[in-house]
């Protein structure tokens, strides 16, 4: 039987709807008899790798109120930003049949007949202009029969949005995630000002076609919530859901190192070091060192039991971490209470808020 | 070690058919199964040992059934058995990989094809899959290491019966990448791990079913095992409707018939269908799909095309005497000879001095392409409409080969399998409408080609012979269409004369066949 090759367009800007769908279609379809070009674009989300540190990548704080989702993927890579004027694509292939090099040789190929750009695949399989200029960033997932590469192609994206979604504030993140290597980038409409994602959609799917030579190929608008692909909505969900983008990142720390003004006990400064261990997205644990008195270290330990156990950069911790400042300046008698030590636990807390927001 | 050896070839080997089981000819066939609370091997050669006694069912008529054929494959495998699984080389020159999360522990029971772990190369992430049943024993890398191709990756001890030859994945089916409900778990959060029996959890698995995706009826949001069967309906009829939907996208250009998996319905002739006294049937809307909105796409591009026709009559009474000669000895290679291959034949010896007839015109009508091969086309009628399969290269066939190459391409018609390569490259084509009746007839070209005859009915009729006497004739109606934009009338004419003398006097085809 000879193979089928399809292009299937989706209607859907949502993500998180999209990711699902493109992976059920990955692990539910028999890719023996069949390729698939997948097409789609999403409303303004930030995307990372299955295996990334959210935090370490993104400016995670600035994303709710710029309007902008974050997902994790499936496939392995770096951190992109989408919104409706960048382009993905996924090659649907059997295992055999996975060649990211070809695909890429595909794209550029249409870049340079069709738009006049001159794009080329580089060495780390990106797509450049000039050399260095990025267009598209890349990923794939390989499974025992099925594998998938998917691509992004700026057309005409906002770049200061992009800018400042992938700018993060990481400080003190020591982790093994694999990380992304930042690129400068470039819109194709900068380039060729005729140029919108939109208009780009039927041209691949047309050319993609015309790879095929054996037959014309069926290009097909899909809208993946029709209720055509069962199971794909508890996916999708789930996709959305904290614990799988925040609680699928690996173990990572937060360590930072303060050091303390002099003061009447101490005329030398010290220091205190804090070495917080973070693992599927919740506190897990804390250390704390340096040469800072075990006053300072004691009010630190507090406040740190405090959030032991809740989801980091959540609202709970926020909660947690001001009711445990609240209580332990409650606690303090009022014989013990002198300017100094009120002085420190300010200090000690400030230093936990800046360790906790990653701030410099 | 030798006689171990082969054993394992010997037992893999009825595994795969290829010999009956010894024992079942052998006298210690008895002694075999008493002896099968000792699983280690006695004799190298006489036998396998049966080491899972349970696949083995003795039927009524004491005859053994093999339950599972991968236990004989194994049965050299000893209960002890512990396998390294090293990792294999992913592909693209990698050499080494960081493994990022395990979907295994030690202990963990494992299936062939099961996910073990999750590896990363640069912007790859391969899920890594076993080739064994067992229970991993040690886990050779941890989270975040690098591991090298070809080392190591796990320690598996091998279940009893379980494949110790990597051959023996090719009795596993080929499946959609369809990752057991463990990889699906571990995406999952704890709190929407799906809550059912651990009959229901076997009904999933061995279905192919991830219990995530199932919405569960019963108390707690569990899954019932009627939630599994509803599901599994669904997601046949889903399947099914996405690939239905893309067949009937299938645009413009000849379109394939869809080869589905059932076996389509024979070619019923339309049966005469009384009216009811007095009822008026009413108007039916029918979309045109498939074949038909095809036609509409094709034809309409045809008719853009100026066609100009040229008729003729052949008198094949000469091929007619000949059919009768060759005919036997067609049936006796299996073939029913017609006229159609001598036909296709004298066309492909015409086009070898008409070439301009065999070509191509390009969509902006700038070039004219003469194609090489003769790829004659026969219009047939499916039950799914009218197709044009050609035969390839027919200026390098003989009349036998063509008999036979167009009498599979008719059956595949019947069927509707015709493939997308019988359909496309025609360079040239004939349609025999006169088989079902009709004399003259106004073909319409098939873009990009630039000429197409259809062939009347033979008919027996008088003609004056040379000395004025009435003679019977056998003679059929040729009606030729050429694009006239690149074909004149003169070259469709001599063409014509050309292929109606060989017809004529198929001695004459002698002197020109290749």
């Amino acid at each position: 039987m000879t193979k089928k090759w399809q292009v299937l367009i989706s209607k859907s800007h949502d993500i998180y709807t999209n990711l699902a769908w493109e992976d059920w279609l990955y692990r539910k379809m028999d890719f023996s008899h069949l390729n698939l070009l997948l097409l789609w674009r999403n409303a303004p989300c930030v995307v990372v790798g299955r295996y990334q540190n959210p935090w370490k990548e993104v400016n995670v704080s600035m994303l709710e109120d710029a309007g902008v989702q974050l997902a994790r993927r499936n496939s392995g890579g770096g951190t992109v930003y989408h919104d409706m004027g960048n382009l993905n694509f996924t090659f649907m292939t059997e295992r055999k049949l996975y060649n990211r090099r070809t695909n890429l040789e595909f794209i550029v190929k249409v870049l340079r007949e069709k738009y006049a750009i001159p794009a080329e695949v580089s060495q780390r399989d990106d797509i450049v202009v000039k050399g260095t200029l990025k267009i598209s960033g890349t990923a794939a997932k390989l499974g025992r029969t099925a594998a998938y590469h998917h691509c992004t192609l700026l057309c005409n994206v906002r770049k200061d949005q992009l800018r400042a979604v992938l700018t993060p504030r990481n400080k003190g993140i020591h982790t093994n995630a694999s990380i992304s290597v930042p690129s400068p980038t470039v819109n194709l409409s900068e380039i060729n000002s005729v140029i919108t994602s939109a208009d780009m959609i039927p041209v691949f799917a047309q050319q993609f076609s015309d790879l095929n030579l054996s037959e014309k190929i069926a290009v097909i608008e899909i809208d993946p919530s029709d209720g055509d692909y069962p199971g794909m909505e508890f996916a999708a969900t789930d996709l959305a859901s904290t614990s799988f983008i925040y609680g699928n990142t690996p173990k990572f720390n937060i360590i930072r190192d303060f050091v303390l003004p002099s003061s009447q006990d101490t005329p030398a400064p010290t220091n205190v070091i804090l070495d917080i261990l973070i693992e599927k997205g919740k506190i897990c644990s804390f250390t704390i060192s340096g040469t800072a008195t075990e006053a300072v270290k004691g009010i630190a330990t507090s406040a740190l039991s405090a959030v032991v156990g809740c989801d980091f950069d959540s609202q709970e911790m926020w909660a947690a971490l001001s009711a445990g400042f609240a209580s332990s300046s409650a606690t303090t008698s009022g014989t013990d209470r002198n300017s100094g030590d009120e002085h420190h636990r300010e200090f000690v807390y400030r230093c936990l808020i800046q360790t906790l927001n990653l701030q410099e | 070690m030798i006689a171990r050896k082969r054993l394992l070839t010997h037992a893999w080997r009825q595994a795969l058919g290829e010999i009956q089981p010894e024992w079942l000819l052998h006298s210690r066939f008895s002694r075999c199964i008493s002896g099968l609370s000792h699983s280690k091997m006695r004799t190298p050669t006489a036998f396998p040992v049966l080491s899972n006694a349970r696949t083995v069912e003795i039927s009524f008529l004491g005859k053994p059934h093999w339950r599972n054929a991968q236990t004989a494959a194994a049965a050299a495998s000893t209960a002890n058995d512990i396998i390294q699984f090293k990792l294999s080389d992913i592909g693209e020159g990698i050499a080494e990989v960081v493994v990022k999360e395990w979907f295994v522990k030690i202990g963990s029971k494992v299936n062939q094809f099961d996910p073990i772990c999750e590896v990363q190369s640069d912007k790859a992430s391969v899920t890594i899959t076993s080739r064994y049943d067992g229970v991993i024993s040690k886990l050779h890398y941890n989270v975040d290491d690098v591991a090298k191709v070809g080392t190591a990756l796990v320690d598996i001890k091998l279940a009893e019966g379980s494949p110790t030859s990597p051959t023996a994945k090719l009795q596993q089916p080929v499946q959609p990448d369809d990752m057991s409900s463990l990889q699906d778990s571990r995406s999952l959060s704890d709190k929407s791990k799906a809550l059912a029996t651990p009959a229901v959890r076997r009904i999933a698995m061995e279905n192919n079913v991830t219990l995530s995706d199932v919405k569960g009826t019963g108390r707690d949001g569990r899954v019932l095992k009627e939630d599994v069967v509803r599901y599994l309906e669904n997601a046949q009829q889903a399947k099914q409707k996405i690939e239905e939907r893309i067949d009937q996208e299938a645009p413009s250009g000849i379109a394939a018939p869809s080869v589905k998996a059932k076996t389509p319905a024979p070619f019923q002739k339309k049966i005469f269908q009384p009216l009811e006294a007095g009822k008026v049937p009413a108007d039916v809307v029918e979309p045109l799909k498939g074949i038909q909105k095809a036609m509409v796409k094709t034809m309409t591009a045809a008719l853009m095309i100026p066609h100009f026709g040229y008729c003729d009559e052949i008198d094949l009474t000469n091929l007619v005497h000949l059919r009768k000669q060759l005919k036997d000895l067609a049936k006796s290679r299996g073939i029913n000879f017609s006229y159609m291959p001598i036909f296709i034949k004298a066309a492909s010896l015409a086009l070898n001095q008409f070439p301009i007839l065999n070509a191509h015109v390009d969509d902006k009508v700038e070039n004219l392409i003469y194609k090489g091969s003769h790829n004659i086309g026969i219009a047939v009628d499916t039950p799914n409409g009218l197709l044009v399969p050609n035969i390839k290269n027919v200026q390098l066939k003989s009349c036998f080969d063509i008999a036979t190459e167009l009498s599979a391409l008719q059956e595949r018609a019947g069927r509707n399998q015709l493939t997308p390569t019988d359909l496309k490259d025609g360079t040239f084509s004939l349609s025999n409408i006169g088989s079902i009746g009709g004399t003259y007839a106004k073909p319409v070209i098939l873009p990009p080609t630039v000429a197409i005859g259809a062939l009347g009915k033979i008919q027996v009729l008088p003609r004056f012979g040379d000395h004025d006497q009435v003679v019977k004739c056998h003679l059929m109606q040729i009606s030729w269409s050429a694009d006239h934009r690149v074909i004149d009338g003169a070259t469709m004419a001599r063409f014509s004369n050309l292929w109606k003398s060989y017809l004529e006097n198929p001695s004459m085809m002698l002197l020109d066949m290749k």
